[in-house]
């Protein structure tokens, strides 16, 4: 909470959002109203698809690139076809510009006059054999094998018409003797013709390759962003699919398997809270359900004990009341206190003390065990001398050990002198564990008792040379 | 989970940068070609600009040493030949006060590889006279030697004065 106090409200949100339990997200997920297989399957479908889409967007994008492909063998052949048919153009226009270079060029050169038209027209007739194959093989160039698009089929025609109009032109002048100005003209400018509508018929498919070869990249940059981002978007919904899911299952079992250790030791007076909708939620549900009905019971047996011990220890007072008496009088008659007694009186009298110190004995041991049961214990904490505790334990075993040829010791160490507890039950375990001590030890044996401060604390031990305590009542030993 | 979402982000970011840096390489020969078309431009430009201040020195840098050019008939070799043609040509003489110039749409280039083909259609403007003296196209052959495009054939004929 105090984070929450000192942080500002936008990275508590985010850190909300990390939190992997506490996460929003994932508790919409959990409470959804569906199965956990619908879930899982929803999940798995949702990836499913967005791989079906990258695998649709891959065909599509093929697809495109195929078109594309075979567009650029289109323009390929076309491209071939009419750099025939310019180079052919070109063939002729420099032969004709040659012969007849007009005008303008003879300026240039700075060569006085132009060269005499029939210096020029002896000029096409020696080459008129090289332009007439020249102009044929254009002829041919321009029958091409394939289908013209629209916007080229009109230069198509018009080289193909000058073509023709060129090689009339040529074989005018070629069979005529006469000087024709007019006609070198007309030679040259359809030469130039030819050479302007050629090259504008290779320019033009040229750029439409370059325009298909630039869109084919763009198309490329385009897919390949396209496919990244598909594939980044597949491994984050995966990611957080997974992650939510696998929280909206983790932390419910977790509240649960806390719930259960809460129950294993004792605690019944919390629920898990399962937000699920599904089958989490009815686990979280029957835990509730369970931890209701074990604290029910609980109560029930802590009750039943409860009045069993009371039972018991107020049964036991009601017990010694007369045992009191019965052990009271049978001791008057064994003293002979109210005269004497026959030898079989004697022997009854003293069976009955016997008797009654063994019930009186075992009506203790009940009455301590309600005590305990009850938590009626009540401990007299109060300093008394140890040493003089052990004595006395020691003092009332001795005659028996005697009897049974068992010698007895005690170490008293110097520092353990006055001690803080209950004296009376100090000397019980002490007189408890002597005549255990005696009771098992043999004849010729011995037992020593010993005192020590160890780190504070004061040990008290009895040891004797009997068989000992079996492994598996040493865990009972403090029950 | 933060820590593999910092990583996919990461790895996210890093393709994206590789798929960049791939979209760079593919577009340079594109870039490539833009420059030679400039450069092959640029010895038309060069031209007009020595035949407007008749610098016949500056017109030579643009030739080819084994280069040839066919104007009015007449075939020229080597650069000292062409020089010669230039040295008597009508735009370098004093006297003419023309400036040269091409329309844009006169213009045309291909390139491919180190060689490629270069086409103008000179206009030389009398300015006494603010009319077109004469106007030439010039079909040219380009080639990249050393680094430099440079003429390598030059033919020149009369021009239709149409686009």
């Amino acid at each position: 909470m105090s984070v929450a106090a000192n942080t500002p409200r936008s990275d508590v949100g985010v850190r909300r959002l990390f939190t992997r339990a506490d996460n929003p997200v994932v508790r919409v997920v959990a409470r959804l109203p569906a199965k956990l297989r619908t879930k899982l399957l929803a999940a798995f479908l949702a990836i499913a698809a967005l791989l079906v889409l990258v695998s649709l967007l891959g065909v599509r994008v093929l697809g495109q690139s195929n078109s594309r492909s075979e567009g650029l063998g289109t323009l390929q052949k076309h491209q071939a076809g009419y750099q025939a048919i310019e180079a052919q153009a070109t063939i002729v226009r420099d032969i004709i510009g040659l012969c007849a270079g007009g005008t303008d060029v003879f300026k240039f050169a700075n060569r006085g006059k132009a060269t005499p038209a029939s210096k020029t027209n002896r000029c096409l007739r020696s080459k008129g054999t090289v332009v007439t194959t020249a102009l044929t093989d254009l002829n041919t160039a321009a029958q091409v094998n394939f289908k013209p698009f629209a916007d080229e089929a009109a230069s198509l025609r018009a080289v193909r018409r000058d073509t023709r109009e060129l090689r009339r032109v040529m074989g005018t002048i070629t069979s005529s003797k006469r000087l024709s100005k007019k006609l070198q003209k007309r030679a040259g400018n359809l030469a130039n013709d030819l050479k302007f509508a050629s090259d504008a018929l290779a320019r033009r498919t040229t750029r439409q390759t370059d325009l298909l070869v630039a869109a084919n990249r763009s198309s490329y940059g385009s897919s390949r962003n396209l496919f990244i981002a598909a594939a980044a978007g597949a491994v984050v919904l995966a990611l957080l699919l997974g992650y939510v899911l696998s929280w909206s299952l983790i932390g419910p079992i977790q509240r649960v398997v806390g719930r259960l250790a809460g129950i294993a030791s004792g605690d019944f007076s919390r629920h898990v809270e399962v937000a699920n909708r599904d089958e989490l939620g009815d686990l979280g549900a029957r835990v509730n359900e369970m931890n209701d009905e074990l604290q029910r019971l609980y109560r029930e047996l802590e009750a039943a004990s409860r009045h069993k011990s009371e039972f018991l220890a107020n049964m036991s007072h009601e017990l010694r009341t007369p045992l009191n008496a019965i052990l009271g009088f049978s001791q008057v008659l064994e003293k002979r206190l109210f005269g004497e007694l026959n030898e079989k009186q004697g022997e009854y009298v003293e069976d009955i003390r016997s008797s009654g110190n063994h019930l009186l004995s075992l009506i203790n041991d009940v009455l301590d065990l309600s005590k305990v049961e009850a938590g009626q214990i009540e401990l007299e904490v109060a300093p008394f001398s140890l040493r003089e505790a052990v004595e006395r334990g020691i003092v009332m075993v001795r005659e028996r050990a005697s009897k049974n040829e068992v010698a007895l010791a005690a170490e008293i160490a110097p520092e353990v002198q006055v001690v803080t507890a209950d004296e009376r039950r100090i000397r019980q375990v002490l007189f408890n564990l002597l005549s255990n001590a005696v009771k098992f030890t043999p004849a010729g044996g011995r037992i020593e008792v010993s005192t020590a401060r160890v780190d504070g604390q004061i040990h008290v031990a009895v040891a004797d040379n009997g068989p000992g305590m079996a492994p598996k009542d040493r865990d009972r030993i403090s029950e | 989970m933060r820590k593999l979402l910092v990583t996919v982000a990461l790895i996210g970011v890093g393709v994206l940068i590789a798929g960049q840096g791939a979209w760079s390489k593919s577009s340079g020969p594109s870039a490539q070609k833009l420059a030679d078309f400039y450069r092959i431009d640029s010895i038309e430009k060069t031209w007009h600009k020595a035949a407007s201040r008749k610098d016949v020195d500056l017109m030579m840098t643009l030739w080819a040493p084994n280069a040839t050019a066919t104007i009015a008939g007449q075939t020229y070799r080597g650069k000292k030949a062409i020089r010669q043609l230039f040295e008597k040509a009508a735009p370098f003489q004093l006297q003419n006060h023309w400036e040269s110039d091409t329309p844009a749409y006169k213009i045309r280039i291909t390139v491919n590889g180190d060689r490629g083909t270069l086409y103008f259609e000179c206009h030389y403007i009398d300015v006494d006279t603010q009319k077109v003296a004469i106007a030439v196209g010039a079909d040219q052959d380009v080639r990249k030697i050393n680094g430099r495009w440079l003429i390598t054939k030059l033919i020149s004929s009369s021009v239709t004065l149409k686009p």
